[in-house]
């Protein structure tokens, strides 16, 4: 199923997320006004994040950011997740 | 030294500039830059995570012939009108700090330059500056090879309506809501002197004074070198004007 949501993390920074989700991530895309470093790193990120379970979605998340070095400023995993399954468990 | 470039350019010019000046620096062929620079014609630009249709009308863009840019920085969208834009492109081991701390320090001469002309600017981190509370200057970071950019606006008037006839908002229903918001939210220097080309080239003097002040050297006017050019015209044709680049999210 398919889901278009928009959300803010408590640093006021906003994003959006187009995700295709049944019992796992088909697909992810993470877009809004936060930062990361490198930037390239979104592409990787999401990459990972493919047929994750929700369960299992701040986990691959934190892993990736912290083997590779990444930076995030103005987003996090955990903001992400919630708003995943807030919307998911409608 | 720092190198003083002024420049009036198209978005994509203006943002190749800007990675041109980066790869010389890393390259040790140019000196750490501040560029003043002015966009012609006026331009939305967007942060390199944003999605491009979310954020922007680009009918109603093309409509006006407002640009349309996708920045190497993250960051929000920023509708370039009435103000002076500045890139300051340092490698980052001659600033000591963390991220946080960089765009602070960055942020310093800015926050001096307004203080200079009476204005109460402040730093509220992430990446803002304010005055009484209100948001004057916003400005986004890069680091590539060593290489630090950053880039803001310093907002000398601001048509909060003409910006969000370019700029989509998250919820159409709560668009006039969200747009008193935000004039609640922003100001800028037309707000506390009368803005004159006198005054224009005043704030420009002081920028280039306080950041040499604050990073301890002096400052010389150079435009681009040949290299640099060549540089740059490649990546307005292979980059910066294509879709690939822009519409890439």
């Amino acid at each position: 199923m398919e889901y278009s949501i928009i959300s803010k993390t408590p640093k006021g920074k906003l994003f959006r997320l187009e995700l295709d989700y049944s019992n796992k991530i088909d697909s992810i895309k993470i877009s809004g006004d936060f930062f990361i470093y490198p930037e390239e790193s979104i592409w990787s990120i999401e990459k990972e994040l493919v047929g994750v379970k929700m369960d299992d979605f701040i986990e691959t998340f934190n892993s990736y950011v912290e083997n590779n070095n990444v930076e995030l400023i103005g987003i996090t995993s955990e903001a992400l997740y919630e708003a995943i399954k807030k919307e998911v468990e409608k | 030294m720092i190198r003083v470039i002024e420049s009036s350019g198209t978005a994509a010019e203006n943002m190749a500039i800007d990675e041109a000046i980066m790869k010389h620096v890393f390259m040790g062929r140019s000196q750490p830059t501040l560029r003043l620079y002015s966009w012609n014609p006026s331009t939305v630009s967007i942060g390199y995570f944003q999605s491009i249709k979310a954020e922007v009308d680009t009918e109603k863009c093309k409509e006006l012939g407002i640009n349309i840019i996708r920045r190497q920085t993250g960051g929000g969208a920023v509708f370039h009108d009435h103000e002076i834009t500045y890139s300051f492109i340092i490698p980052k081991e001659l600033i000591e700090g963390d991220t946080l701390q960089v765009y602070e320090k960055i942020s310093r001469p800015i926050i001096k330059s307004l203080n200079d002309i009476g204005i109460e600017a402040e730093f509220a981190p992430i990446n803002d500056i304010i005055v009484n509370g209100k948001k004057i200057s916003g400005c986004a970071q890069t680091v590539k090879d060593g290489v630090v950019l950053q880039h803001g606006t310093i907002l000398l008037s601001v048509d909060v309506d003409k910006m969000f006839s370019c700029l989509k908002v998250p919820d159409e229903k709560m668009k006039d809501k969200i747009i008193k918001n935000v004039k609640e939210r922003v100001t800028s220097v037309s707000d506390f002197v009368d803005v004159d080309a006198n005054l224009i080239r005043k704030i420009k003097d002081l920028v280039i004074d306080n950041f040499s002040k604050e990073f301890g050297n002096d400052a010389f006017k150079e435009d681009l070198s040949e290299t640099e050019d060549i540089m740059k015209k490649k990546l307005i044709i292979e980059k910066y004007d294509t879709e690939n680049w822009n519409y890439q999210r």
